[in-house]
């Protein structure tokens, strides 16, 4: 009937695996190809590289099925950030005869994502009843490294169950190992040892908040894996000090990437690294003990230096940045936030020297002004990004000069640059014709004026952000609608003079909007909402919390038309009732994400629906 | 020394084609052959390759004989996507293998790029329409692969 099949007659196993491979790693579709027929199932299962699960939950059990399923791992991430709540396959199988246990585990199937993944790493916070359930341990882990004799990339986040053990197992069963993440685990210097041991390919070790290991665990893996260590990043781990450093500074002269966030870790540290790897490429600091003595240093001997990212109150002045100027001439990407020491001097001496420079931050840097940013705009003509945040004395000069001598500028923003007006704004417009990106916010001088300007010229918009800026209104948005139509992202949340006739235009010249926020946008009603179900088809996100004129009608327009939405935030609007919610879970098949109040959501929608929904609890 | 001479290729179906040498040894398999017999007369037999398909792979190694030395990468790149982009299945997965049987890298990892850019983002019933794949699959069957491919998160969780 359909015709024979073209593909499995034709392609044999290892290219159909290639194929796969092209798929860019990307887990949908990787899914997808497990479902098409049993042939491809198994070529898909047997050439997936790439894991990452939740280490919770009964795991240790999880990793023996996963390796017998997924037979050529490379890169396994476990998070015990994420909790899983689905059932996972109660009897070993192989292939897919897998006697699931959904009928008698308890909730439906909608509980199967029951997922908090809301934790941020400083202030994670651990639910009562996680705390009963197994986490993926030591034999977990010796499980893993014999299933995955070609792991290549470890990452294990808040598995507090796991010790040094687990680690030496894995490092003597998975020798090609390369990468190594371990955040907030207690594995301790020996499991650190037997990775330097046994892995003589590794290169790349990132520690966070690791309190079990010392200087010794970190000195084995710059001895041990010294010709091949090409990244490190040390965060929060107190007992790792200048003496690992200096190891690195003497073994690994092939070190590309540095990461150091500590309070253990002074000037003569930062100096034997200086001194040993001349390769450097990749440079982040935040580190109070560091001063300019360390930096200088790096200004005159790491002279491949491409990104430099200072952070937080630290003692450099301008000396240190003179230095880099002088010395380190590829310089593309640099970075300073709540560098209190540094003035313009800084700003000037990196613009005349490093005119590979393609981004600038400049984040809270309050003795920066106007002149360090002016240099900028004279000398650093191949800038494509430049981002100013919490800078309330850089005034409108700045960006005339960044207008007139950056023109391959690409993205722009603005936190809480309170100098900065319209007329600084309409400079860039005309003279950043390449624009991409404009974010802008609480930048309160910022009126309609410098955005129509930008509408005006700047066609290749894709990506625009108005927080807060409560001057801007529908003018604004009717230029971007007449002259950026391949906008997708648009922010004008707190833009509360924005209201239907803003969104219409918006909606009529941007077909290609993907994602807009307009919470707290309070003009914004249902004329709105009909506007962009008929010009925004390809709609997938959705912020209209705060709007309180939208009603049932104008929701029930949007999704009608706009069914590709994935996520749709509507707190606190009160005329959206029960009906519209549950309009809009049966509107959009392909809806994840669903804010709401709680009281809204009905039984019956929330049978259908548990896994999308994100139910804010208020009181009434 | 560039070599002057033509090769002839014989498809499947007993067609004949003249090509240039330096076209020619743009696939592994012809240049290992040409470098034990030199140039002959007589052609050489790819019993793998019909003529239809020979007849583009022979397009496609022409413009890339001195693709990387005299245009531009993007516009080598435009030229690629042209190439591919109005085959039919069919034809593109023949073109895999003849690229494969034959050994021209360039043109493998383009069709193979191919093949995997028709099954980005589609449903798996999409991909069997295309592909005129058979589901062989119980619903059961169907239902625990789901439940397996909803264990291993790919989202990465932001700190």
């Amino acid at each position: 009937m359909k015709g024979q099949d073209l593909i499995n007659s034709v392609i044999p196993d290892e290219i159909m695996i290639k194929a796969f491979n092209y798929l860019d790693g990307q887990k949908m579709d990787r899914d997808s190809c497990a479902l098409v027929c049993q042939r491809w199932y198994q070529l898909e299962r047997a050439s997936r590289h790439t894991i990452r699960i939740g280490a919770s939950d009964g795991s240790d059990e999880c990793i023996g099925l996963l390796v017998q399923l997924f037979t050529d791992l490379r890169f396994v991430y476990m998070d015990e950030r994420l909790s899983v709540s689905a059932q996972p396959p109660s009897s070993s199988h192989l292939g897919f005869r897998l006697k699931s246990s959904r009928a008698t585990a308890t909730g439906s199937s909608s509980s199967r994502r029951g997922v908090k993944r809301n934790y941020s790493m400083g202030k994670y916070r651990i639910e009562e009843d996680e705390l009963e359930m197994t986490t993926l341990s030591d034999l977990g882990l010796n499980v893993l490294g014999k299933g995955c004799p070609r792991l290549e990339k470890l990452s294990l986040v808040w598995c507090s169950a796991v010790t040094s053990l687990g680690l030496v197992s894995v490092a003597k069963c998975c020798k090609s190992l390369k990468a190594l993440d371990l955040q907030g685990c207690y594995i301790g210097d020996q499991g650190l040892e037997a990775v330097g041991e046994y892995c003589k390919q590794f290169e790349d070790l990132n520690l966070r908040f690791c309190e079990g290991m010392t200087d010794r665990g970190v000195i084995s893996i710059a001895i041990g894996c010294g010709r091949t260590l090409k990244s490190l990043g040390i965060a929060a781990c107190a007992r790792i000090t200048d003496n690992s450093l200096k190891a690195v500074g003497a073994h690994c002269h092939f070190l590309e990437k540095l990461i150091l966030d500590s309070e253990s870790v002074n000037d003569v540290g930062l100096l034997a690294v200086a001194q040993g790897c001349s390769s450097l490429k990749y440079l982040q600091l935040q580190c109070v003990n560091v001063t300019d003595d360390a930096l200088q240093a790096v200004g005159g001997l790491c002279l491949s230096l491409k990104t430099l990212t200072l952070c937080s109150f630290q003692k450099f002045t301008d000396r240190s940045l003179v230095a880099i100027g002088n010395g380190c001439k590829a310089l593309n990407v640099l970075s300073l936030s709540d560098c209190y020491y540094l003035n313009d001097q800084s700003l000037v001496a990196i613009a005349i020297g490093c005119s590979e420079l393609t981004q600038l931050e400049v984040n809270g840097c309050h003795n920066i002004h106007t002149a360090g940013i002016e240099a900028i705009g004279q000398s650093c003509w191949r800038l494509t990004e430049l981002v100013l945040k919490y800078c309330q004395n850089i005034g409108d000069s700045a960006l005339f000069e960044v207008g007139k001598g950056c023109q391959q500028l690409k993205a722009l923003h603005l936190v809480d640059c309170s100098s900065i007006s319209d007329a600084a704004i309409c400079n860039i417009a005309k003279g950043c014709r390449h624009l991409k990106k404009l974010h802008v916010r609480r930048c309160y001088k910022v009126g309609d004026e410098g955005i129509i300007a930008v509408g005006s010229n700047c066609r290749h918009l894709h990506d625009l952000s108005l927080r807060f800026c409560d001057r801007i209104g529908d003018d604004a948005l009717i230029s971007i609608g007449q002259g950026c139509p391949s906008l997708w992202r648009l922010n004008v949340s707190g833009c509360h003079r924005v209201g239907d006739i803003g969104v219409t235009a918006i909606s009529k010249g941007c077909p290609l909007l993907t994602h807009l926020d307009i919470s707290v946008c309070q003009n914004v009603g249902d004329m709105g909402l009909a506007a962009l179900g008929e010009g925004c088809s390809h709609l997938k996100e959705i912020v209209m919390s705060h709007c309180r004129k939208i009603t049932d009608i104008g929701v029930g327009y949007l999704v009608k038309y706009c069914t590709k939405l994935e996520a749709c935030h509507m707190v606190y609007c009160q005329f959206i009732t029960a009906a519209g919610v549950a309009t809009v879970i049966s509107s959009c098949l392909n809806i994840k994400k669903v804010l709401v109040e709680k009281w809204k959501v009905t039984p019956r929608t929330r049978r259908r629906a548990a896994s999308v929904l994100t139910e804010l609890c208020l009181e009434a | 020394m560039v070599k002057e001479c033509k090769v002839k290729l014989k498809s499947s179906d007993d067609k004949i084609f003249e090509v240039d040498y330096a076209v020619a040894i743009q696939s592994q398999i012809l240049n290992n052959t040409l470098g034990h017999t030199g140039c002959t007369d007589s052609a050489l037999p790819l019993h793998n390759v019909s003529s239809q398909i020979l007849a583009k792979v022979i397009d496609y190694c022409e413009y890339h004989v001195n693709a990387s030395s005299t245009i531009s990468e993007k516009d080598v790149k435009m030229w690629d996507q042209e190439f591919v982009k109005h085959l039919d299945q069919a034809t593109l997965l023949d073109l895999l293998m003849a690229a494969q049987y034959l050994g021209i890298h360039n043109l493998q990892e383009l069709t193979c790029q191919t093949v995997a850019d028709r099954i980005k983002d589609k449903r798996p019933e999409d991909i069997r329409e295309i592909f005129n794949i058979q589901n062989d699959l119980t619903p059961e069957e169907e239902e625990e692969i789901r439940c397996e491919n909803e264990w291993a998160f790919e989202e990465e969780v932001s700190p």
